[in-house]
């Protein structure tokens, strides 16, 4: 305030704050998400973790198929074992590829206001993942008998 | 009158939401390695090449640091901004990469049950 002497070129700067619609839009960003306005921060965030936390729920069953794979040996039937395993891998392609497209239709109905689609995956997820649960449960109480 | 510009704005947002994000992106990137690693050692017992999968997981995880390097300093910015971008490389890198790895998986358990 009392440095008024000062006389550099360099005006002082309003205009170099960035607007927020334009910080850090990517090419990427641009090309996913060509329409609709930045939603609340939080909304977007929370979006991610969503899609986070499908991730880990799919590399959860990846590890539990690769897992039954590896180190079950011979305590099931192989045709079983492998078929459950292949059941588990399965899943989880299908819940990642799922996020993934989950994740962008989400991020375009809140730029556009609309309502948010309901996640059909959690039905399949939760049918698929107690009939793989009672066929192991059996196989496991099987194998101690 | 304003201080001079820190590099982590402060932000009132009682749900911590930029550490809680940040703290996701670190839990599935560290579940991508132990997935990963335990892949690596079933295409290996397998005897199927392991080089793909083990460039897959590297490079996925590789991307996704670096795109979120200063992911947190910039969604406190956006708080406190009331606006920013989503992060769609990391997130096709983390979804790409684990389809990737799970259709490897497939792959060896087919190979492996001829």
């Amino acid at each position: 305030m009392t440095d008024s002497t000062h006389s550099d070129e360099d005006a002082p700067q309003p205009a170099s704050e960035p607007s927020p619609e334009t910080t850090g839009r990517g090419w990427l960003t641009r090309r996913l998400f060509p329409d609709g306005a930045e939603p609340d921060p939080r909304f977007t965030l929370a979006n991610e973790r969503t899609f986070l936390a499908w991730m880990r729920t799919s590399l959860a069953l990846l590890g539990a198929g690769v897992a039954l794979e590896a180190f079950a040996a011979d305590v099931f039937p192989h045709l079983i074992r492998h078929l459950a395993a292949l059941v588990l891998v399965g899943t989880a392609l299908v819940a990642s590829l799922s996020a993934t497209y989950r994740w962008h239709r989400v991020e375009t109905a809140m730029r556009r206001g609309r309502p948010l689609p309901a996640p059909s995956l959690a039905l399949l997820l939760a049918v698929g993942l107690t009939l793989t649960s009672f066929v192991l449960l059996g196989l496991v109480l099987g194998a101690g008998a | 009158m304003t201080g001079r510009a820190t590099a982590a704005p402060r932000h009132d947002d009682p749900g911590l939401q930029p550490e809680r994000t940040t703290l996701a992106w670190t839990r599935t990137t560290l579940s991508l390695l132990v997935v990963g690693v335990l892949m690596v050692r079933l295409l290996a017992l397998a005897h199927v090449p392991v080089a793909p999968a083990v460039v897959g997981v590297v490079v996925t995880i590789v991307i996704v640091l670096r795109d979120q390097s200063l992911r947190h300093a910039k969604a406190v910015r956006g708080l406190v901004h009331a606006g920013m971008p989503t992060a769609p490389t990391s997130v096709l890198a983390v979804g790409g990469g684990t389809a990737l790895l799970a259709l490897g998986v497939l792959a060896a358990l087919v190979w492996a049950a001829r």
